[in-house]
């Protein structure tokens, strides 16, 4: 039998007893859920009627807004909740990648964790201990996976944790939204890696906020709107209708419909009265930056702050040959631009009425 | 799948994670006593030194021998530690592994094995003592004597549908885990381990209306006397017939919402 992941008519409830026993999780994903009583019982519908099916190679965007039930379908497709209606049926186990904490011994060392995660997944003592070194490398934790994972900063823990993942995982994948949060190096080894699926058979579903990450992965998209399929289809149309309503409807909609193709830093003429400083840095659209600039008199100054996705209008001092630097919160260069000579005077630039720098984030949520 | 093959299948699918089991049960273990000086060995000095001043103050009250009492008290206390663990540890089975229950799609019984593994090697640490202490065993040795281990056995099995019912239900009833635990501290004292039941005819009466009494008999009583305890032997079967019964259709019925409550 080929491979295949399908939902049939998925419907959970969640009782509401579960959230007073201080159920963080779900929670959250709740808030979009239908309220209905059961025999007297109140519960909280968080899926209703959800119905797919997904084969060989196929990866699918899972899209919607906090609360719309992502997070509860990924739970259901990896079996660890049970729906109340309807199946979920597989030719093989599902993996999961969900929350950084769960799964985990923070008190045992990285090795240690590998070798338990490994166990989890019913491998055998001899077949993890091949892949220790593998995974070892593919972490670049190198001597801090003899230290306890306690010790760990939250990106290290995350790049250990989808080495392990990854590695042990079944060929069924569903990941929940975390890639984006670590840095952007590690974050492009998980891209390559998930890309690796492509050519290897799989089935991948995930959940991301970040549009552009989605973009490169996926092949099909789904989006539930309160806990109900709102849209399902080619990962392109599902998504460019997605963001055209999701956008904020300020600043000028070619920009912002540039910003969500491209990546890197880049001047953008837009319509030759506003020209821009565009970006968009996968992997951190929502990471706090600030924008600055060698001025020929004034030296280094800081433009604006922001985040890893918006534009920058261009003031009236602006001059060609300028250097605009992006940098992080502790100072790294995330990107550098020259200002390319202006195909406009710099003074016919449209004059903005803030005084101060002004930084339009567009940060697509 | 009808919810009893469900739980079958559950189970058949956690004895093949039996190292898996046995590795949580480790890590806990070492968890508990990481960065001290002793280590596990924390658990025999501190059984020890219990069974030791138990025995100091409590043997000036009693006619029997003081050997006898000592060693009464060493094997009631030990197997009382290990029935006591896997009552109240059951309990928080689930809502220990909270985050592995909603992180991973491990069969259940994964998480209540661990518990009793856990539980069983803390225990088989205490029974060295335990086993030291026979040196003054009153009566010789003999075949009896090591009846001993089918009713070590029959804790096991006492222990894995206790955890069946516990876990989800103190999940579910957060009381209960403290009513439980509570109750526990109450048995104590009215279980036959501090005290003998043929000081009084009171004392008797309450030994003998006291299920746990059984439960620590079958052990007990062959070490320490070479009989065995065939009433009590009724009694723990009994219960572990009906136990397993109700730890069967506890876990099959719950094991779909155990995610919502942990």
């Amino acid at each position: 039998m080929s491979m295949f992941l399908r939902a049939d008519r998925v419907t959970l409830d969640f009782p509401l007893h579960a959230l007073e026993t201080g159920h963080s999780e779900p929670s959250a994903d709740l808030l979009g859920g239908t309220l209905h009583k059961v025999r007297g019982k109140p519960f909280v519908r968080a899926l209703e009627d959800v119905s797919f099916d997904l084969s060989e190679g196929d990866r699918l965007a899972l899209i919607g807004h906090n609360g719309s039930g992502k997070s509860t379908l990924l739970r259901v497709l990896a079996g660890i909740y049970y729906p109340n209606q309807g199946t979920v049926t597989s030719d093989q186990p599902v993996s999961g990648i969900f929350n950084m904490s769960h799964g985990f011994r923070p008190e045992a060392t990285g090795y240690r964790n590998i070798v338990l995660k490994g166990l989890i997944a019913g491998k055998k003592r001899r077949e993890i201990d091949a892949a220790l070194p593998a995974i070892a490398e593919f972490t670049g934790l190198g001597p801090y996976l003899d230290m306890p994972l306690q010790t760990y900063s939250q990106g290290m823990a995350m790049r250990l944790a989808f080495a392990v993942t990854t590695h042990f995982s079944n060929q069924i994948l569903v990941m929940d939204e975390w890639i984006g949060a670590g840095d952007a190096q590690f974050s492009e080894k998980i891209v390559d890696r998930m890309s690796g699926f492509v050519d290897s058979a799989t089935i991948l579903v995930v959940a991301s906020h970040s549009v552009s990450l989605l973009r490169r992965l996926a092949t099909k998209a789904l989006w539930l709107e309160h806990g109900r399929i709102h849209r399902f289809g080619a990962a392109d149309a599902v998504l460019d209708e997605y963001e055209a309503l999701t956008m904020p409807t300020s600043g000028p909609a070619g920009l912002m419909a540039v910003l969500n193709r491209r990546e890197g830093f880049w001047f953008e003429e837009g319509d030759a009265s506003s020209p821009a400083l565009a970006w968009n840095l996968p992997f951190r659209e929502k990471v706090p930056l600030q924008l600055f600039v060698e001025h020929p008199s004034r030296g280094t100054q800081l433009v604006a702050n922001g985040r890893g996705r918006g534009y920058w209008r261009l003031k009236p001092w602006v001059a060609s040959g300028m250097m605009f630097r992006l940098c992080g919160a502790d100072g790294s260069v995330f990107a550098e631009l020259q200002l390319p000579t202006l195909a406009t005077p710099t003074q016919s630039i449209q004059q903005e009425t803030d005084a101060r720098p002004k930084l339009d984030s567009t940060t697509g949520v | 799948m009808p919810p009893l093959v469900a739980a079958f299948h559950d189970w058949r699918q956690a004895s093949k994670l039996a190292s898996l089991c046995f590795n949580l049960a480790l890590e806990d273990l070492r968890d508990r006593y990481r960065k001290t000086l002793l280590g596990v060995a924390w658990i025999i000095v501190s059984f020890a030194l219990f069974v030791g001043v138990k025995v100091l103050v409590f043997g000036q009250m009693v006619s029997t021998s003081q050997v006898e009492f000592g060693l009464y008290v060493t094997l009631g206390f030990g197997l009382w530690t290990f029935i006591n663990a896997m009552v109240v540890d059951a309990c928080t089975a689930y809502m220990f592994s909270r985050a592995w229950i909603l992180g991973t799609a491990i069969p259940y019984p994964v998480f209540l094995m661990q518990a009793i593994l856990r539980n069983s090697m803390m225990f088989a640490l205490e029974l060295v003592v335990m086993a030291l202490a026979l040196f003054w065993k009153p009566t010789p040795w003999s075949a009896t004597t090591w009846l001993a281990i089918p009713g070590l056995l029959a804790l096991l099995v006492t222990s894995v549908w206790l955890a069946a019912i516990l876990a989800p239900l103190c999940a579910r009833y957060r009381d209960l885990h403290h009513t439980i635990k509570t109750g526990m501290q109450l048995m104590f004292f009215v279980t036959p381990i501090l005290w003998m039941p043929t000081i009084s005819t009171t004392l008797a009466r309450i030994a003998a209306l006291n299920p746990l009494t059984s439960f620590i008999d079958i052990v007990r009583e062959p070490l320490l006397y070479d009989r065995v305890p065939v009433h009590s032997w009724w009694v723990v079967l009994a219960i572990n017939a009906i136990g397993l019964t109700i730890g069967v259709i506890v876990y099959a019925s719950t094991r779909k919402r155990v995610a919502y409550w942990v």
